[in-house]
């Protein structure tokens, strides 16, 4: 199964950004609630964290515009 | 374990530990709970922590500075946090003329346990109400102690002593080493950070960088220009060694005079006001301590002028690198 | 809004004009800030770096208040002023260069878009929160002595009330009937404080009270109300009889500052901005009363839009001071 893995919607705006930082390599292993990037809108940063246990599929590299919702990559559990 | 942090996280990540360890610990300031701070020194806190020990305050630093005085006096160790250290001129008799003096003037009776948490520096053209470091300012008034770390591992370590000295604590961050994504800041700033709690003492400098022919003293920002500057005389065959001060009150006149008894040679970079300052003093320590030194000693100060907003009228002011190797060459 | 047929047309319309070029010229040199800032977003990349606080949403504060003033009236405002400064008649192409940190500019780029000085319409502003109250009891005093007629605005947000100086500098005023209007643009917002939770009452307007002076509070989606209120405001300065608190309750189109998504906002409240837009209300208010066409109306726009670009373009072509400038000027009577 993949769970998708979204920007959170943080503004009523339609405000862009880039991931600042992804914490983790495509491919990695990446357990729950583990952070594994760094958003950034505008001025303000959001922590990422994994939906679910699994391996990170990276779809959006750093420093691409991004939406708010947009999905940014994927976990692939058993 | 480790892991590398920007120093935004560390600072936040050493407060919540504190507030886990010790529930005499509270935050106090502007825009520091839904905010999480505007340089993020403060992320995640209210999450943790509530709007009762996380509060947001009104614009009145006056009030909410003076009251952490109070709070301090009942046992509480309050953190405020004042967005930039140019809005401190509202505030400045609670700090200068209490918060500094309460221990001394009790004769010992009453503890200030406060630590005060700042945004300094400029190179972003936010001009002059908005760019100051000011730090000597306040490091002239006795009973402040005066921290600025230079990167994570640092802002973690010595927010921590901050939160346990029984004295009053200004820490002062620069806002261009916290790793935000939007503003600008060396990726040396952001290191490998433990997890668990630890201290940095307070009152210990650190050589970054060692070397025999000159030493340069700087603290935040511009212990990147000047250490970027030594690698470049190294080249030429100048040995800089590159102290960060790391606290200015209590200032570690050891490490600092060791090294220039070596060296021989002393260059000051200051990102605060040239006179009556920072550099100065150091000057100073180093003279009065008797130190011969074979050349005259060299600030690489902010001129005293006001923080300019044009780009180019600030790259003309702010020290760097190029500045402090011509320094440096000057006295060699 | 009965009392609009009773303003002559072309006051009306200079209300509508002045509201309409701001709005033109904020949203203008917003595009210009993000120049360079997308899609990362870096605070000193592009024509105009540092921070940028526009007032749209606003501009009924600035307009409703400087209709009433003269040249020689001083208006001291906030970190976001280009509403007032614009209202007040600063020079649009100087002001423009300033913020681009051009030789050209108001202050030949040293002050910047949060530091902007006109001497010659008596504008100034500044950075810190609640710096203006003092100032303006000041120009009250200087009015005084001097035997002038002129009057002094101070500035202030919300947030500001909240300062020492607001409460001193209001008790100044009174205790010496100083010709001063102190203005609170109550925009709800300290950045990501709401007023209820920073403000013990619900209204600024009541906080005269406890200094002697009259306390009115107007809503700011109407700007005739904003220009009638201060109309009485200034002129009771101007007769002598001392200061006057006016708090416009105005809402916040954008960010605090420029690069600020909103998320501690909830969604009704940017709803309700947009419903109480004052120039969105104004425009209307004029077409069904049938105070204007749509084609003068379009005219007025057609002119602000050709000023504004103007001041662009004087902005984008000036060159930048030469770095030694940054040395100068620090003292009076020398270099």
């Amino acid at each position: 199964m993949e769970v998708e893995v979204k920007v959170p919607i943080v503004s009523q705006e339609d405000k862009k950004g880039v991931i600042n930082q992804w914490y983790k390599s495509d491919g990695d292993e990446v357990k729950e609630g583990e952070e594994i990037a760094e958003v950034m809108i505008e001025k303000v940063t959001i922590i990422v964290k994994a939906p679910v246990s699994g391996k990170l599929r990276i779809l959006v590299p750093e420093n691409e515009e991004i939406s708010q919702g947009q999905v940014i990559a994927v976990v692939e559990t058993e | 374990m480790a892991r590398k942090l920007p120093m935004y996280k560390a600072i936040s990540e050493a407060i919540a530990q504190e507030m886990e360890r010790d529930e005499n610990v509270f935050v106090m300031g502007e825009d520091i709970g839904a905010y999480g701070g505007i340089f993020g020194a403060t992320t995640g806190l209210l999450e943790k922590f509530g709007p009762e020990r996380v509060r947001d305050t009104p614009i009145s630093e006056a009030a909410f500075i003076g009251a952490a005085l109070g709070a301090a006096s009942k046992g509480m160790r309050p953190i405020v946090e004042l967005m930039f250290v140019d809005f401190f001129g509202v505030a400045m008799d609670q700090i200068y003329n209490h918060i500094a003096k309460a221990h001394y003037m009790s004769g010992g009776q009453v503890k200030m346990p406060v630590v005060i948490m700042t945004a300094m520096g400029g190179g972003y053209s936010d001009a002059a109400q908005h760019s100051q470091c000011l730090y000597g300012l306040f490091a002239h008034v006795p009973g402040l102690k005066i921290v600025i770390p230079s990167n994570s591992y640092d802002a973690k370590g010595l927010m921590i002593s901050a939160i346990r000295d029984d004295n009053p604590v200004m820490y002062f961050f620069h806002k261009g080493l916290m790793g935000l994504g939007w503003m600008p800041s060396p990726p040396e700033a952001t290191v490998e950070v433990p997890e668990e709690p630890y201290t940095v003492p307070i009152g210990e400098a650190k050589v970054v960088k060692e070397g025999s022919d000159v030493t340069i003293v700087g603290v935040a920002k511009m212990v990147y220009e000047a250490l970027w500057a030594a690698e470049e005389l190294e080249k030429e065959g100048i040995g800089a060694e590159v102290i960060d001060l790391r606290t200015l009150v209590p200032v570690d006149k050891k490490t600092l005079l060791n090294s220039v008894k070596k060296t021989g040679r002393l260059v000051v970079v200051d990102e605060d006001y040239r006179s009556y300052g920072m550099s100065g003093e150091v000057i100073a320590t180093v003279v009065e301590n008797g130190i011969s030194l074979e050349a005259p000693p060299v600030r690489v100060a902010y001129p005293d002028v006001p923080v300019p907003y044009s780009r180019v009228l600030e790259r003309y002011v702010l020290p760097d690198k190029e500045k402090i190797i011509n320094a440096v060459k000057s006295i060699m | 809004m009965e009392k609009v047929e009773e303003i002559p047309k072309e006051t009306l319309l200079e209300i509508y004009k002045t509201m309409h070029k701001i709005r033109t010229y904020e949203e203008t040199l917003a595009e210009w800030y993000y120049k360079g800032k997308t899609p990362r977003f870096d605070i000193s990349a592009g024509p105009i770096p540092g921070e940028l606080h526009l007032s749209s949403g606003q501009e009924s504060a600035a307009v409703g208040v400087c209709m009433h003033l003269k040249p020689e009236d001083a208006l001291i405002g906030t970190h976001r002023a280009h509403h007032f400064a614009i209202a007040k008649g600063v020079d649009l192409k100087k002001m423009t260069a300033e913020i681009f940190g051009k030789a050209t500019g108001l202050s030949r780029g040293k002050g910047g878009h949060m530091h902007l000085f006109d001497a010659n319409v008596n504008f100034s502003c500044s950075g810190i929160v609640g710096a203006s109250f003092p100032q303006a009891v000041g120009v009250g005093i200087a009015a005084k002595l001097k035997g002038e007629d002129y009057v002094a605005v101070a500035v202030g947000g919300d947030g500001a009330a909240n300062q020492g100086t607001f409460h001193e500098a209001l008790n100044l005023a009174a205790i010496w009937k100083l010709p001063v209007i102190f203005v609170i643009e109550d925009n709800s917002w300290a950045i990501s404080v709401p007023k209820e939770k920073s403000t013990a009452v619900a209204k600024n307007s009541e906080r005269a009270a406890g200094y002697g002076i009259p306390g009115v509070s107007v809503d700011g989606a109407d700007v005739i109300a904003v220009y009638e209120v201060a109309k009485e405001a200034v002129e009771r300065a101007r007769r002598g009889e001392g200061p006057s608190l006016i708090e416009i309750k105005v809402y916040r189109l954008r960010g605090h500052f420029e690069g600020d998504p909103q998320h501690y906002r909830p969604k009704e409240d940017l709803e309700l901005a947009r419903q109480k837009d004052p120039l969105m209300n104004f425009e209307k208010l004029l077409l069904e009363k049938g105070i204007a066409t749509e084609d003068e109306l379009n005219k007025i726009k057609e002119e602000n839009i050709r000023e504004v670009q103007e001041a662009i373009d004087f902005a984008v072509n000036s060159p930048y001071p030469e770095p030694e400038e940054a040395l100068k000027g620090v003292f009076a009577g020398g270099e």
